[in-house]
């Protein structure tokens, strides 16, 4: 099931219906298991059929790490529990690619390889749920965290459906906890959810879509487009991407709390930051994080010399490439953003944290400040056509052309031609981001009575509604 | 929690407000001379036409590619054309014939070669603007189209709020796709004196004989009930443009010598035109690609020998749209 459905929109309320009509918290994680299955069922029963193998081999490998007291027995358990989820992830997500490469590279050395080809389609979601196994593994490993001994609490933790497919990717220290305790209904965190959801639809259907539409024609004859063209494109794949991802995010995390529950948050207005290292604390923070706590700081972090700490980054940063997707291209888009973090990490500069205000409090910034947002956004834009294109060499013709150009009057009038109304649109959402960047979203009139705050919803609804495409595309973020 | 079911109620029943005059605009707008209507005139039709009949079921190049007078003229008994969109689908097409089906008829299907692939077995947009305009079409509804048609169910309310956009801003649209282009069989004429568009821009494309087995076995299980009831079937394949043939021409081979097997149905001779012959897509005909295409169809039943010249037309009851003399 995907959110922009009016198969999900009568799935959630009867969930909602059968969820708080449940007294008892174990048979309420029962209904939410079971609706999570039936909602990742409806893609692929088989692939419900792997997450449930997957996710119950890591619930029985927390629960062998506390019996076993050895280190070495330990070490086993952890390892087996990373063959498992991690080999399942690379079977699916990178036998090709590896088996590609290996192919090229044997042919470089003269030896002719005919590698076993694999026609799987990709598990949709794996690399969320996996991620969130193993931080569970880890944690109880490191003793940070008590095995949980309830099947179904596991179960609700790893396939919790809002956050299932895309995320945010919640640590089990976060969520599981949730699912351990009694909810209570709580008015205005369900409102509150209820605006999460509208504003996030907002995103994806008047906004990620459309702007798509042009990224995709862009991006689609990259050879041939001229220069504004491809600048308009790059421009509205970042906005297509941002309004994707961190729509689903908002639909999670305010789905999430029509249930009880608090969803970590995913993004924090991102193109307001002042630096590359401060974008990534804005920017898919739940994966951020993530690698930042089980794979960079493992590795010594800042700690160390200048080569090691160089080494922690990059190697942190390809990784993070690499996880969203079987290709060179998000290896080289993981390395640039790696190498743009360096020197304000080993300058020692103390990082902006992600609940402070972007772009400064200040409601009109001043001019260094814009500079240095502009130029953010400017070198995470010139990123973004390495994750956009499908190869290096593609990346490299569109990069080629965005530089050299011709950039006439008439080329930037055509190219603006498809967004003379998006990008007006595109202005006033960003307006609305800068003025509500305090708080998580935009959708917050407390003060305003309600006629008025129900006909502003109102129009926000239908005009989700006149602006989404006759096909609504499916989340980018699926894919990973 | 009862305080917010009873916001959450009141805001999405003032949402259904708006829904319900959204919709009223557009029906009295433009939905009740919308083409899709058509479908109520043609179920009238098949109701009240006595067997035994001609029924012609299948998508667009049926309504704009008969001259069922003619077929009626000559072959002694009452046509009704059900064509109307391929977007709705094969399963929402025989559903409706089906129901109607009675001792004596003859059902030439016609189906239009994109719902016999796999995967897409009607345009769902189409068939929800279908459904919101005649209600009654839900009646030949697969309980299968379902969850399909609510996944892609977003797009209908953006589909009645453009064009309500469009019709204030510049009135009703020009286009030939109007309900009054209907005749009283079915067919639609809407377009006879525009000439040639060349078939448009877009290309049939046909499926491979593996990728239709599922299409085979609906048709196959059409045909079984249609014999039951004692009616006949046999298979006119859509008229295409000459190109389009050519370039597939071994892949069409294939793909109805394998529907003959695996259906056990005829499937006449396909009418290979110039795209000169085509109004605005390669299923579209002009007036000459019609007359050639009934010419076909016409020798095709006959050859078949499965309707005589002995039997009498019936008279034809009018719909409210009849447009006689045409």
């Amino acid at each position: 099931l995907t959110f922009t459905t009016l198969t999900f929109l009568l799935f959630l309320p009867v969930v909602f219906a059968l969820y708080w009509s449940t007294r008892d918290q174990r048979r309420r994680n029962l209904v939410l298991v079971l609706a999570s299955y039936f909602f990742y069922a409806w893609w692929d029963v088989r692939y419900a059929a792997l997450m449930a193998v997957a996710s119950f081999v890591d619930f029985l490998a927390a629960i062998g790490l506390e019996r076993v007291r050895s280190p070495r027995g330990r070490r086993a358990i952890l390892y087996t529990s990373f063959a498992c989820s991690l080999g399942l992830l690379g079977f699916f997500k990178y036998f090709g690619f590896f088996a590609e490469n290996a192919r090229a590279l044997a042919a470089a050395v003269g030896i002719t390889l005919t590698p076993f080809e694999l026609n799987v389609v990709l598990p949709v979601g794996i690399s969320f749920y996996t991620f969130q196994t193993l931080s569970y593994v880890i944690d109880v490993y490191r003793g940070e965290l008590p095995a949980t001994h309830d099947v179904v609490e596991y179960m609700a933790y790893v396939s919790f459906f809002p956050q299932l497919v895309a995320g945010p990717i919640e640590r089990a220290g976060h969520l599981l906890p949730q699912f351990q305790t009694r909810r209570v209904f709580d008015y205005q965190q369900a409102r509150e959810g209820l605006h999460y959801m509208a504003w996030g639809f907002f995103k994806k259907l008047a906004l990620a879509d459309n702007l798509g539409a042009v990224a995709d024609a862009a991006f689609g004859a990259t050879a041939t487009a001229d220069a504004p063209t491809l600048a308009v494109g790059t421009l509205c794949f970042a906005f297509q991407i941002y309004c994707d991802f961190s729509a689903y995010s908002d639909i999670a995390v305010g789905c999430a709390r029509l249930f009880g529950v608090q969803l970590m948050r995913n993004f924090a207005y991102p193109y307001f930051s002042q630096s590359v290292a401060e974008f990534w604390r804005r920017w898919h923070i739940s994966l951020s994080t993530w690698f930042r706590d089980y794979v960079y700081v493992p590795l010594g972090g800042g700690r160390g010399g200048t080569l090691q700490r160089v080494r922690n980054v990059m190697v942190t940063f390809l990784l993070s490439g690499l996880w969203h997707g079987a290709s060179w291209n998000f290896v080289v888009w993981g390395a640039l953003n790696g190498l743009a973090v360096l020197p304000a990490l080993l300058a020692g500069r103390k990082a902006r944290p992600a609940s402070d205000v972007p772009g400064g409090e200040s409601l009109v910034p001043g001019p260094v400040v814009v500079a240095r947002m502009l130029g953010t956004f400017l070198f995470v834009c010139l990123t973004w056509v390495f994750f956009r294109t499908r190869t290096i060499a593609e990346a490299w013709t569109a990069l080629r052309r965005l530089v050299t150009g011709p950039w006439t009057g008439a080329g930037l009038s055509a190219a603006l031609e498809p967004v003379q109304f998006l990008f007006p649109l595109l202005a006033l959402f960003v307006l609305a981001e800068w003025l509500a960047r305090r708080h998580w979203h935009p959708l917050r009139w407390p003060a305003l009575p309600r006629p008025l705050r129900w006909t502003a919803y109102s129009v926000l609804v239908w005009m989700t509604l006149a602006l989404s495409r006759a096909e609504v595309g499916a989340f980018i973020y699926f894919q990973f | 929690m009862k305080r917010f079911l009873r916001d959450v109620g009141a805001f999405l029943a003032l949402q259904v407000v708006v829904a319900v005059a959204v919709e009223t605009a557009y029906h009295r707008a433009l939905g009740a001379h919308n083409y899709m209507a058509a479908f109520e005139d043609k179920a009238k039709l098949l109701e009240t036409t006595p067997p035994p009949r001609i029924l012609l079921v299948g998508g667009s190049s049926l309504a704009f590619g008969v001259n069922s007078a003619a077929i009626e003229r000559a072959l002694g008994r009452p046509v009704v054309n059900l064509g109307l969109h391929a977007g709705l689908g094969l399963d929402l097409a025989l559903r409706q014939a089906e129901r109607s089906l009675a001792q004596g008829d003859l059902v030439v299907l016609s189906p239009e070669y994109g719902p016999l692939g796999p995967g897409l077995p009607f345009h769902t947009v189409t068939l929800l603007h279908q459904l919101a305009i005649v209600p009654s079409a839900a009646r030949d509804l697969h309980v299968s189209s379902v969850p399909r048609l609510l996944d892609g169910g977003l797009g209908l309310p953006r589909q009645r709020l453009t064009a309500l956009w469009d019709y204030v801003r510049v009135g009703r649209p020009v286009s030939v796709y109007w309900r009054e282009g209907f005749n009283r069989r079915g067919d639609f004429l809407g377009h006879l004196d525009s000439g040639s568009l060349g078939g448009g821009s877009e290309h049939v494309w046909v499926p491979t004989a593996e990728l239709a087995t599922d299409a085979c076995a609906r048709l196959g299980r059409f045909a079984r009930r249609a014999r039951e009831r004692g009616a006949e079937v046999l298979i006119a394949p859509p008229p295409i443009p000459a190109d389009d043939r050519e370039r597939q021409s071994e892949t069409i081979a294939r793909f109805w010598q394998a529907v003959t097997q695996r259906t056990g149905l005829r499937v006449l001779e396909d009418v290979v035109l110039p795209r000169s012959r085509f109004f605005d897509s390669g299923y579209h005909l002009t007036r000459q690609g019609r007359r050639q295409h009934t010419g076909s169809i016409l020798r095709g039943v006959r050859a078949a020998g499965v309707v005589t010249r002995d039997a009498p037309a019936a008279p034809v009851a009018s719909p409210r749209t009849a447009q006689p003399g045409r």
